[in-house]
């Protein structure tokens, strides 16, 4: 370190800035060079003065007086957010309020959750428990064949053909195909019934 | 940290937790642990003030507006951390704002005459002379200096806040109280040495 570096870090070496390295650094270079040390001697001198600087101008009259005209305000403009004991006040911390809408947030999943895979039987109070009974299921579809039990053919999972059109058409036999939702308690019926046409909608004439 | 100590009130204040249990007590709504809170800590604030600004009633002033808003804002004071950076820094904010009001910085360069209220205790004569003296060059000297070395220097030194501490009160990075505090040094050494080099005297 040189002469004027050792003078740039002598302020801070006086009110102890310095990493103890840099410190040690000075107090070296202190003990060998005369004008440095006469500049650190300075320096700590009017620190000292600054150190017994002038006591503040003010008394207990002016402190009484300070209280006074503080108090006054803040009586007469309480801080709305001060009440006495209405037991909010806990709430009113940022991180207390944070906390509780996590609480909120981490009960609010769970009950999600529970109610994603539940499993049992529906309360009663639940709005699925409040549709028709479903009929009986059929017939569970055979499973499907393996690999090795040879290729089923191919009509046996084709869907089955629409019944054919009665002769009447008011005893005609409705459709019915049923998807069975993730919820076992849940079955989508759809009925549906094949009405003939009116009757042509456009009678084409032919010039005879 | 600067705190009288020479009552009952005051004996208890140096009790550990005892301004967390007044700020507390000001958080549930009592209006009157407000003055106790005031009691523990206008010395020090209004001293800052007064450093800071240099004038005896525009500290009282800048104090006077330091407390109102504390008070507004002490539900946003975390208990545990150190309630005085805390106040520091909204009393140097108070005093920033004063001094943009005011105009361009005169410092601490009041004249003797002014300090009516200051204490000294009976003496020699001439040895009141020459404290007198003393304590007009240091605020002389802390007259030359910017607001934010002024502040550095007056929070670091004079109130012995450690860098830390002082970086929080006035909302700056460590790294700049440090270089701040050493430039005001620096220039309190050569605004001395320049005075008394015109005088052909030594250090008073």
């Amino acid at each position: 370190m040189n002469q004027k570096h050792i003078l740039n870090l002598l302020p801070l070496w006086v009110g102890g800035d310095l990493s103890r390295r840099e410190a040690e650094s000075v107090k070296v270079h202190l003990s060998k060079c005369e004008s440095c040390r006469a500049a650190s001697e300075a320096l700590q001198a009017s620190q000292a003065w600054l150190k017994r600087a002038p006591e503040a101008p003010f008394d207990a009259t002016d402190f009484a007086e300070l209280r006074k005209e503080v108090m006054a305000t803040i009586r007469a403009h309480p801080n709305p957010s001060f009440r006495e004991g209405d037991g909010f006040s806990f709430f009113r911390q940022p991180s207390a309020l944070a906390a509780a809408c996590a609480t909120v947030l981490v009960v609010a999943s769970s009950f999600w959750m529970l109610n994603r895979h539940h499993t049992g039987p529906l309360s009663p109070s639940s709005p699925v428990a409040t549709q028709a009974p479903a009929p009986p299921l059929g017939p569970l579809p055979a499973p499907l064949p393996s690999p090795s039990a040879g290729r089923a053919p191919l009509h046996r999972y084709l869907p089955k053909p629409a019944p054919q059109l009665a002769a009447n058409p008011v005893e005609s036999v409705p459709s019915r195909i049923e998807i069975q939702t993730s919820n076992p308690q849940i079955r989508i019926i759809w009925l549906a019934r094949a009405l003939p046409a009116p009757g042509p909608l456009y009678q084409p004439t032919h010039p005879s | 940290m600067e705190v009288e100590s020479s009552g009952p009130f005051e004996a208890a204040s140096t009790r550990p937790g005892f301004l967390d249990e007044v700020i507390i007590r000001i958080r549930r709504g009592e209006v009157d642990a407000f003055e106790d809170l005031m009691a523990l800590t206008e010395k020090p604030l209004l001293t800052v003030a007064w450093r800071i600004l240099g004038e005896r009633d525009l500290a009282r002033d800048a104090a006077q507006e330091a407390y109102l808003r504390i008070y507004r804002s002490l539900d946003h004071f975390r208990l545990g951390e150190n309630f005085h950076a805390w106040m520091y820094r909204i009393t140097v904010n108070v005093c920033y704002d004063l001094m943009k009001k005011r105009g361009p910085s005169m410092g601490p360069t009041e004249d003797l005459e002014n300090l009516t209220g200051e204490y000294q205790e009976p003496g020699n004569p001439e040895e009141d002379l020459l404290l007198e003296q003393r304590r007009a060059l240091v605020r002389q000297a802390l007259g030359s200096l910017t607001p934010a070395e002024r502040s550095a220097l007056v929070l670091r030194d004079l109130h012995g806040l450690s860098t830390q501490e002082a970086a929080m009160a006035l909302g700056v990075r460590p790294a700049t109280v440090r270089s701040q505090a050493a430039s005001a040094r620096a220039k309190v050494r050569a605004f001395c040495a320049r005075l008394l080099r015109r005088n052909a005297g030594g250090f008073p």
